[in-house]
């Protein structure tokens, strides 16, 4: 019988998560076909191809295969004309408060809010969310993984001058890095 | 955005490679292409050798450490590419939709995709033995359609080693801002 209890109950949080993935899915979906914004999809199997790629020393490449690999999907969206991004940054937040998301850091930069949500499963990050809503711009981003090592996204993005990620910073900043 | 667009589409083009789509190839037969353009081996070699020999006339030391087009490209095998200009028609993209189901249907896996002002560009890559065999990238722009097909994969460690010493060398010369 407790097997059957903790069966569902672990399928009631299974479905729940399931809730939270899709509740951000649908958002993305929602503006994808809007040709107005700007918009990226990584799949897991670049980020499975980014992690064999050979670097310079031992920490890296530890960083990478352990890291990065472990990386199902990151999206962007964006737009940085006509768009009222203070109505769509209420419109994200709304989304995905009280589904399980902590919120790791907020900013308040200039005109714009950025704030920065994870959800965890046994001390290790699930997903990233992070939304940045200005005046006149909008800013998405959603990392999906199992066990997201956000500092190693940071440095690699920071490596390779890859665009998108520079708000991650205060982590390299955080760890003293 | 377009950096991540950009570097996305270096960086899917990893491992070892021996294939090109068969559904692009029919497809070019069934509807020829504005402009075609092939590259072999033997032709990307010679852009390699262009760039040594313009590379041997400056003496100056920061050029030792630059990766040399020859390592980046040694692992391409042939690249085609195919534009269809003028192609703004619904059957047009019905077609171009039709295409990506059928390299999908080859085994293509999805690596990519992106908008970027109006561009929308797809990244597919076949793996055999857990190595990418070839890559597929279709890009929708205004005015038309772009197929790039490759058989074989650049050195994507010594692309990165130029990026970086690009992006080192000179806060005025960055790869980052000249992809922009």
């Amino acid at each position: 019988m407790k097997k059957l209890v903790l069966t569902m109950v672990m399928a009631v949080f299974a479905v729940g998560a399931k809730a939270q993935t899709d509740a951000i899915s649908k958002y993305f979906s929602k503006y994808v076909s809007d040709t107005s914004f700007m918009h990226v999809n990584f799949s897991g199997k670049m980020f499975q191809m980014i992690s064999r790629l050979e670097m310079d020393n031992a920490e890296e490449q530890k960083m990478m295969e352990e890291s990065l690999g472990k990386i199902k999907r990151v999206q962007v969206l964006g737009k940085d004309k006509n768009v009222d991004g203070r109505k769509m940054y209420a419109e994200a937040i709304k989304l995905v408060e009280g589904k399980g998301f902590e919120e790791l850091m907020s900013v308040r930069e200039d005109d714009k809010d950025i704030r920065f949500l994870i959800k965890e499963s046994n001390n290790k990050i699930d997903e990233l969310f992070m939304v940045m809503g200005g005046k006149n711009e909008f800013g998405l981003l959603s990392i999906v993984g199992d066990g997201i090592d956000l500092n190693a996204l940071y440095k690699l993005s920071k490596k390779i001058g890859m665009d998108g990620f520079e708000e991650l910073e205060f982590l390299d900043q955080r760890k003293g890095n | 955005m377009k950096k991540i667009l950009s570097l996305g589409l270096c960086l899917c083009m990893v491992s070892f490679a021996t294939a090109q789509s068969k559904h692009v190839e029919r497809f070019r037969k069934d509807h020829k292409p504005t402009t075609s353009l092939f590259f072999y081996k033997s032709t990307l070699k010679m852009y390699a050798r262009m760039q040594q020999s313009l590379q041997g006339q400056f003496d100056a030391e920061e050029f030792s450490e630059m990766p040399q087009l020859a390592e980046m490209i040694d692992g391409i095998e042939k690249i085609k590419f195919f534009l269809y200009e003028d192609w703004t028609s619904q059957q047009d993209r019905q077609l171009f939709e039709k295409l990506t189901e059928d390299v999908r249907s080859e085994g293509y896996e999805e690596l990519m995709s992106g908008r970027v002002e109006g561009n929308q560009m797809s990244v597919f890559m076949k793996e055999g033995r857990s190595r990418p065999q070839g890559f597929v990238v279709i890009v929708r722009m205004e005015t038309g359609y772009s197929i790039i097909d490759i058989e074989g994969y650049p050195n994507v460690n010594k692309i990165m080693k130029l990026s970086n010493l690009i992006n080192n060398s000179s806060n005025s010369l960055n790869l980052s801002e000249a992809i922009k």
